[in-house]
């Protein structure tokens, strides 16, 4: 695949590649990437959808899943499969957003803490603990309105863009730690102190030299942090403080669903469904990378 | 020792105090004017009379007055009238709390009773057949949202199994008690079964997967072969050695999880009108009755505030390095 001569220049690529040979080794890691290739092409494809997402067609409400509708109709004739993916597109936007959100605010202040120590340690490691010991999901149900009177499109209430804003702001504080710490201990490493030795900036040296190595652990936080975040919007959009109930997500389909649990049960199982596969297969990746991403795991073993 | 844990009582004190101006922010300044709901039919009603509401409730201060004022009567115990049904908070929440403690509760007797013994049979018959499946299942149990479990459960026996039997269902699924019969103790363990099921299953797999890695990593230590080499029969080294060490750590684990519990009690709770807290909260946000989220936003604060202390504490009361200093605390 790659030759040597390519290799003695840029050993990232070994890197890279050799975490890929780890991954390879878990069968459960690769089944996990797999479905969630699966979904994610699926969200994407579903323009090609005969039906479309919004369309009504009232007399057709309530199909039981049939080859015409995989996965039935709603109560307003609209197909549940169509719907499904294009419920995927929010869900998986609002993880991904939370999840670089989140990364955002839990390397700088994990960094910052780590490298500066001190009094700036001790300031945002103690802002750290008071965002640990706040009752997450009770504050985000009570932001979810925050934003209800703002005249920018992009920021009005139950946009997926100010549910991932909410989200990602209650969850950086394990990225926070898990970067103080390594910070911490890499800041006074030869490397870091030769690098400060020859004129490197203090930025140079917490982007260029340090936060390389740290970002192990955080690749695998930040993987099982898009599966949180996943839940955690679908939760909200159920009980009616996440995604806006006219954009279809997987939780604003579960909470149309309910209504018509014992009735019409495939509106409530397929959403659901999909929500666990897709959040299963992540923290199996999530596994998978962490062993992968650790250097002690050898190569042989296992 | 002392010195640790007064380090550490002291410090809570503050960080509740931050979270509690955080919480009071984020409802004071989310739009919602909580005067349309105490109206009732705000269109009945002049704007000078919602003025006058307004002036009633204290809601025309400015926002750190408010703050002042709320801070200074919950210091006394006095956390103001729901807008709502304009009976004391304090009364609402503990109408309503006994609710969430038995739901919790007997959770967390189930989990502990099943989830030992599973994690332990996992890590001791390692890579078997069973320790795949139950491993797998612990999987699948973290990623399963309680909500969704809850919904399945209700439909599999209300929707699929109570068209088989001709008793009707065999679980009841909403509230605490039936309306049609006396409320005892069998007809509230009836009504307790889903949620507890539900609730239970998404915690023990955690639990069990960290029980299975603990005694794992244990089962591999020194003193394990000593005490095999010594004759201790195996059951003797599995329940002396290897359930004690992996086992303690739990307790530690039980205290920091309380948030995602309380969390996931709140869908449970809702999944199933469950009249706990957390319905009462979700309640309350839909009326924006402020004086009721804050108190309950507040008090689950000071639960898990307290729970960390009480986690440090044992930890430190436990590992003697912590205890003296060895290790600076958890960061």
């Amino acid at each position: 695949m790659i030759d040597s001569s390519e290799m003695l220049r840029r050993p990232q690529v070994d890197w890279t590649h050799l975490v890929w040979r780890r991954f390879r080794r878990h069968p459960a890691a690769l089944g996990g990437s797999a479905i969630l290739l699966f979904i994610i092409f699926s969200t994407i494809l579903v323009s090609l959808s005969p039906y479309d997402a919004k369309h009504h067609v009232v007399w057709d409400k309530f199909q039981p899943p049939s080859p015409r509708h995989p996965c039935g109709t709603d109560s307003l004739g609209r197909d549940v499969l169509t719907r499904l993916f294009y419920g995927g597109r929010a869900s998986l936007l609002v993880g991904f957003a939370t999840t670089c959100i989140s990364l955002t605010i839990g390397l700088s202040v994990g960094m910052l803490a780590g490298y500066h120590g001190g009094l700036v340690d001790q300031i945002l490691m103690r802002a750290t603990d008071v965002f640990l010991s706040s009752p997450s999901l009770f504050v985000l149900i009570v932001a979810s309105t925050l934003f209800r009177e703002t005249h920018i499109p992009a920021l009005a209430e139950g946009q997926p863009a100010v549910v991932a804003l909410t989200i990602g702001s209650l969850s950086w504080m394990t990225i926070a730690r898990l970067v103080r710490a390594s910070a911490l201990s890499l800041r006074d490493r030869d490397f870091v102190v030769a690098a400060r030795s020859l004129g490197a900036s203090s930025r140079r040296l917490m982007t260029l030299h340090i936060l390389p190595n740290t970002l192990g652990p955080v690749i695998v936080e930040a993987t099982l942090l898009v599966a949180w975040a996943i839940l955690v919007e679908a939760g909200l959009s159920y009980i009616g403080f996440g995604v806006d109930p006219r954009t279809p997500t997987w939780g604003n389909m579960l909470r149309e669903g309910q209504s018509y649990l014992t009735t019409y049960p495939w509106l409530s199982v397929a959403p659901g469904a999909l929500i666990f596969f897709t959040v299963i297969s992540i923290n199996y990746v999530g596994d998978g990378l962490r062993d992968a991403l650790d250097p002690r795991v050898a190569l042989g073993s296992r | 020792m002392t010195a640790y844990v007064l380090k550490r009582v002291l410090s809570a004190g503050p960080v509740l105090l931050l979270i509690s101006i955080g919480v009071f922010a984020v409802i004071e300044v989310a739009p919602g004017d909580p005067v349309l709901r105490i109206a009732r039919r705000p269109s009945d009603v002049s704007s000078e009379q919602l003025a006058n509401l307004r002036a009633e409730y204290g809601l025309d201060d400015a926002i750190p007055v408010r703050y002042l004022k709320w801070l200074s009567h919950a210091a006394t115990g006095d956390l103001g009238y729901s807008y709502t049904s304009r009976r004391p908070v304090v009364d609402e929440i503990l109408d309503r709390l006994p609710n969430t403690i038995i739901l919790v509760g007997v959770t967390l007797v189930v989990v502990v009773i099943l989830s030992l013994p599973i994690g332990m049979v996992s890590a001791v018959k390692q890579y078997s057949m069973l320790d795949i499946v139950l491993t797998t299942l612990a999987f699948a149990g973290q990623a399963i949202p309680e909500y969704w479990l809850g919904s399945m459960l209700i439909w599999l026996f209300h929707g699929v199994l109570a068209s088989h039997l001709s008793s009707g269902p065999l679980f009841p699924i909403g509230g605490m008690c039936s309306w049609d019969s006396p409320c005892n103790l069998v007809d509230r363990l009836q009504h307790l079964i889903l949620p507890v099921a539900t609730l239970a299953f998404g915690w023990m797999s955690v639990y069990t997967r960290f029980l299975r890695s603990s005694a794992l990593e244990i089962l591999h230590q020194d003193y394990i072969t000593v005490a095999r080499a010594k004759g201790l029969p195996n059951h003797a080294v599995l329940l002396r050695h290897v359930f004690k060490n992996a086992g303690l750590p739990l307790v530690t684990l039980l205290a920091l999880d309380l948030p995602l519990i309380l969390a996931g009690a709140l869908y449970v709770e809702i999944v199933f009108s469950w009249p706990g807290v957390g319905r009462l909260f979700y309640n309350a946000a839909q009326l924006r009755d402020y004086p009721l989220l804050m108190a309950i936003a507040m008090m689950i604060s000071t639960a898990i505030v307290l729970c960390n202390l009480l986690a440090d504490v044992g930890y430190a009361y436990l590992d003697p390095r912590v205890r003296f200093g060895g290790i600076q605390g958890q960061a």
